[in-house]
């Protein structure tokens, strides 16, 4: 049950890496990560989340950090997560009170564009400015909220940070995207090496500085291989779909020719994508550098992707069974309910209405259902990647890393308000 | 005096360190020389463990994040839950720590506020005016299309015999129309058409389109009563209802998603938000067409009474036919409604005679 030659893989086995030291020197990272309690808290969160109409989800997302920051250390000491939900907050009231202005405007700009005839002109120039405000929204948040999650993280009392300016960094990445479009996505490997480079160059802990050395060029060769993989998935569907007609298959075999190539394409498709997220997540960590420290990453692709597959299943499976159960019980309730009406030969409104309370009583017990599957599925397929990835990670050791100098700067007052508010960035 | 670790805040250096307790203070000496690293008041001593932390009492000075003491050594263990009695104490708050919270909430309220009471109701009648009446056609023909295959189903008949009309049911109708539409300018676009099926109900579709449902007609004593209706949905047409609906029904399912943020569930929030925010916009319409059907009933010299007694009737109709098929489901028979009505009425005559009128009430069943 391993996928042992996925298409990242083979390119580091070519040694095209200079960075990619199988066995470099150094300390290994440690992860102690709990799978039942992330799923608790995964499923207290989620329901609090909702019944107070998402304001606890800044609540949620302090206290999940803080117990997934403290499972992680290096040289035997644990990260700590300083971060407040006060902070998170905060920054979201402040996009909301930014933002919505800012939308009101564009409605009304939009209406005045609307509204003159012989604009046409204007109309377009005026909306391509709105996408950009818009995109240039999404990266300024984007690299605040790196921000404020550096500086609110410490290891051995000294915390992390991020320097370097948001604004520069999402103009930049404006003109990166602009050359991607003029390219045809082409560039676009390019663009994502230049903003991890630019991110982590800015990172440090303390006064020691982060450094990395990706290339456009590595990530294009992981592209690629994942373009090549999908056209021949896709070819094949097509070679097998065909020879449904050829064969004059009808019913199941039909089916199975059919629909089973087209899962599997679809199915490659999905893997592929996580496949490269790990192998280009991994290609930067082997690039990264601590102070002249080397980082290096072993770990493997295959437990990922068979733990997300895994936690899928899982997850789906809880969720219909939840489901049958739940429906089957007020099929039975009604079934009930409806023999004794007949009984007693009582109104059939009522019965009716005994029925939809019989509704009101199952719906929670499917929602909660589903909040259970999905908190299943996240905490399997959450700690697995990171007992993976974590222990997987090593960086070369010295006496330098025992002298950080803690630096002066604190970071934002306010965390993420932006990127919350545009859904930017993962948790 | 056993060992533990004490790192200063200042390095990464972790100190392998003595403790020694004072009757006052803790005072942390490093193994390696012997330099007192640092003095701690017992009474400022703050247990700082996290929820995934490996076993080790995590002791800070205060509450900023700073020095770590790491205490693993069980003598020292006891003598720290023993002296220190403010391990456990949280931060008092600081003075004013509210001003942000009320500074920011009562912007975010005023601006979210604004935005769902005033802006995007006003904004969607504006935008929905400047939407090209070509595109709203479209629009709308497609909208009848599918109400009235809907409809034929729900009848089991075939598409082609769902509207209906007779020479001198179309004539009662042009009349109501023609003395109800007096302001209303250009009605050669508008399409009134009456539709043959049981449920009682009328719609305004957006292009200029009113659809009348037989089963209103049967429902209705009166002329008066339908025209009242008719007014209504003149009312919905004349004011662009429909679409200034579509525009701020989109809207509204934005912003809510940037407010509620994307979590499970959230889409289910967002749904629920939809449905209040939406049905509140929609009773400001609801006011706006019965006031205006109220001025051109008043206008034709039609007592509009009626309307009031034929909302009422529908509200007891709901027997057999699912409910949300009915008119009053949407235009609920509520007191307030019922008493603008009659208090506007001032008297006046019958929309039609009673020949006209039963042409009317026939248009669906052709000698």
């Amino acid at each position: 049950m391993s996928i042992t030659i996925s298409p990242d893989d083979r390119i580091e086995v070519n040694g095209t890496q200079p960075a990619a030291d199988p066995a470099p020197q150094g300390k290994n990272f440690a992860v102690f990560v709990s799978r039942a309690k992330l799923f608790w808290m995964l499923f207290r969160f989620a329901f609090l989340t909702i019944i107070t109409l998402g304001i606890y989800r800044f609540w949620a997302k302090t206290k999940l950090r803080r117990y997934l920051w403290s499972t992680v250390e290096y040289d035997g000491d644990r990260f700590e997560y300083h971060g407040t939900a006060k902070e998170l907050f905060l920054g979201f009231l402040i996009a909301l009170a930014v933002l919505l202005p800012l939308g009101i405007l564009n409605a009304f700009l939009n209406a005045v564009v609307f509204a003159e005839g012989g604009y046409e002109a204007f109309a377009f120039f005026y909306s391509l400015v709105f996408l950009f405000v818009i995109m240039f929204l999404i990266q300024f948040a984007f690299y605040r909220m790196r921000r404020y999650q550096l500086t609110r993280t410490s290891w051995r009392s000294v915390h992390f940070g991020l320097d370097g300016s948001a604004v520069k960094y999402a103009i930049m990445s404006i003109l990166w995207l602009l050359f991607t479009i003029v390219t045809l996505g082409i560039a676009y490997p390019w663009m994502q090496a230049w903003q991890t480079r630019r991110i982590i160059d800015h990172a440090r802990v303390g006064d020691l500085s982060f450094s990395c050395s990706v290339t456009g060029g590595a990530v294009f060769k992981r592209f690629i291989l994942f373009y090549i993989g999908i056209f021949v998935a896709s070819i094949a569907t097509g070679i097998l779909g065909s020879s449904v007609e050829k064969v004059g298959a009808t019913g199941l075999e039909a089916v199975l020719r059919g629909i089973i190539p087209m899962f599997l394409t679809v199915g490659y498709m999905v893997v592929g994508a996580l496949l490269l997220r790990i192998s280009i997540f991994r290609l930067t960590v082997n690039n990264m550098q601590l102070g002249g420290h080397a980082i290096g990453a072993t770990f493997k692709s295959a437990p990922i992707v068979w733990s997300a597959i895994l936690s899928t299943i899982i997850a789906l499976v809880i969720y219909f069974v939840a489901m049958a159960g739940g429906f089957g019980l007020l099929a039975l309730f009604a079934g009930g309910v409806s023999a004794l009406v007949g009984e007693f030969g009582s109104d059939p409104q009522a019965a009716q209405q005994v029925i939809l309370m019989a509704y009101m009583f199952i719906l929670p017990m499917i929602f909660i259902a589903t909040l259970f599957a999905g908190a299943a599925g996240m905490a399997i397929f959450g700690v697995t990647v990171m007992r993976t990835i974590v222990p997987g990670i090593s960086m070369e050791h010295s006496e330098k890393l025992d002298q950080i100098l803690q630096s002066e700067n604190t970071g934002p007052k306010y965390g993420e308000g932006f990127a919350d508010a545009l859904d930017v960035g993962a948790f | 005096m056993g060992q533990a670790r004490f790192q200063d805040g200042k390095t990464t250096a972790s100190h392998v360190v003595e403790l020694h307790w004072d009757i006052e203070q803790l005072r942390i000496v490093a193994m390696d020389g012997g330099a007192e690293l640092a003095r701690w008041p017992l009474d400022q001593i703050r247990q700082v463990n996290m929820p995934g932390d490996d076993g080790r009492i995590r002791l800070a000075l205060g509450h900023e994040p700073g020095a770590r003491l790491l205490v693993s050594d069980s003598l020292d263990r006891d003598q720290v839950l023993g002296r220190c009695p403010n391990l456990a104490i949280k931060p008092e708050r600081e003075k004013g720590w509210w001003r942000g919270y009320a500074f920011w909430g009562s912007a975010a309220i005023l601006s979210i506020t604004g935005l769902f009471l005033f802006v995007i109701p006003a904004l969607s009648g504006v935008i929905a005016g400047f939407v090209p009446m070509e595109w709203e056609r479209k629009f709308g023909n497609t909208a009848e299309e599918q109400i009235l295959t809907g409809l034929s189903k729900l009848e089991k008949k075939p598409l082609g015999q769902m509207t209906c009309s007779t020479p001198a049911g179309d004539q009662a109708l042009e009349k109501l129309l023609a003395s109800l539409t007096g302001g209303y300018g250009d009605r050669s676009q508008l399409s009134v058409k009456v539709v043959d099926t049981k449920v009682p109900n009328a719609f305004a579709l957006p292009g200029e389109r009113i659809l009348i449902l037989r089963g209103l007609l049967d429902l209705a004593d009166g002329p008066n009563g339908v025209a009242g209706v008719l007014a209504h949905e003149l009312g919905h047409v004349q004011e662009r209802h429909v679409m200034s609906n579509v525009i701020e029904t989109s809207a509204t399912s934005l912003l809510l998603g940037l407010v509620l943020g994307d979590v499970t569930g959230g889409a289910l929030l967002v749904g629920v938000g939809e449905t209040a925010l939406n049905s509140a916009y929609g009773r400001d319409k609801e006011r706006a067409a019965d006031d205006y059907a109220i001025e051109r009933m008043t206008e034709a010299g039609f007592d509009p009474a009626p309307l009031g007694d034929l909302l009422t009737r529908l509200s007891g109709e709901s027997g057999n036919i699912d409910e949300y098929l009915v008119w009053a489901s949407s235009h609920p028979a509520t007191s307030e409604r019922l008493a603008v009505i009659r208090e506007s009425s001032m008297g006046g005559g019958q929309a039609l005679n009673e020949t006209e009128w039963q042409a009317l009430k026939n248009i669906c069943n052709p000698e």
